[in-house]
């Protein structure tokens, strides 16, 4: 069994990243989350920089882009993750509502790691949550150099 | 759960598969989850090719993967499969004993979709079958452009029970038991 790794939660929602906050609460997972509100502040946490100049070294064990950030920019943030060498393994999952079948192509080209698609009803969406965390959190082996490796 | 899941689990290890199968047949996945025992059975069975040349078509949702095995392991696999367009969209998670650094670096540099480090009791192993098989069969998006197995699935139930239906029709023995 692993530690819970780091999340880094990009979403630009608030009243969604307390639902995702919620969802992590019941896995454990919220102690271990940062979240940031899009593409910019979450490179800044990856690299280190400005407002996270000085924080602990390594790299979160999975990036979860939220929902009700724009797909576009979602994307975007993938392209650049998957395009810096020292980035590249960190796995990301991307949330969306009701994705059509280009996105979710689009998605894996560029390669996601996981998508996963969310109704609109809040019940349904802290469940997904959840076992999303379950399984990026406790039973994903993170890639060497996350921020909290596993306990074995 | 989601009834369409379809797993291939590649595992040289006997007794890794039975308590695999094990774990599957709890979940009541076992009916749709193929084994192969290394990476050339493994594309022979995504390419359609080999042994495999008369299956059933379509894609398996999820390859289950062990690292170590014979002729080609688990690496050359998933390097395989991330550089042919036809596979290359396929979720593969290496499931393995190993949690050295190289290696769960190796997988992730080759494109792996997650890493799952087998349990070290049969309970153990179970709850991490079951989160992976939750995960990815229930919670994770396929790609687009895979033949949707379940369709296929009902298909040949349909025809196994009309075959049983006509094998009790022809045999008088079984005449009682119809109840149609």
């Amino acid at each position: 069994m692993s530690m819970p790794c780091r999340v880094l939660l990009v979403e630009e929602d608030a009243a969604e990243r307390q639902l995702v906050l919620t969802a992590l609460g019941e896995s454990k997972l919220v102690d271990y989350t940062v979240s940031v509100k899009g593409r910019n502040e979450a490179l800044d946490f990856l690299h280190a920089r400005n407002p996270f100049l000085g924080r602990p070294t390594g790299y979160p064990g999975v990036i979860v882009i939220g929902p009700r950030l724009a797909w576009g920019i979602g994307v975007a943030l993938l392209a650049d993750i998957r395009g810096d060498a020292t980035l590249r393994r960190i796995p990301v999952v991307i949330v969306v509502v009701k994705p059509d079948a280009e996105m979710i192509r689009i998605a894996y080209e560029y390669g996601v790691n996981s998508l996963v698609a969310i109704s609109e009803d809040a019940n349904g969406r802290v469940q997904r949550y959840a076992l999303l965390a379950q399984y990026w959190g406790w039973s994903n082996e993170p890639p060497p150099g996350c921020l909290l490796q596993s306990n074995t | 759960m989601n009834p369409s899941i379809d797993i291939l689990l590649v595992e040289d290890d006997p007794g890794d598969v039975r308590l695999a199968l094990a774990v599957f047949e709890r979940l009541q996945l076992a009916e749709r989850c193929v084994v192969v025992n290394d990476g050339e059975e493994a594309i022979d069975f995504l390419r359609s090719s080999g042994r495999f040349s008369q299956r059933t078509p379509g894609l398996p949702r999820l390859v289950l993967l062990d690292l170590k095995m014979p002729r080609m392991n688990g690496f050359d696999l998933l390097e395989r499969m991330k550089t042919d367009a036809a596979l290359k969209l396929i979720p593969v998670v290496a499931l393995t004993s190993s949690r050295e650094e190289r290696d769960v670096d190796r997988a992730y540099d080759l494109g792996v979709n997650g890493y799952v480090v087998k349990g070290i009791d049969f309970k153990d192993y179970q709850a991490t079958l079951r989160a992976l098989a939750t995960y990815w069969g229930d919670i994770n998006e396929r790609p687009p452009g895979f033949v949707e197995r379940r369709r296929v699935a009902v298909i040949r139930s349909v025809r196994t029970v009309e075959r049983r239906a006509a094998a009790a029709i022809l045999n008088p023995w079984l005449w009682p038991l119809c109840r149609c």
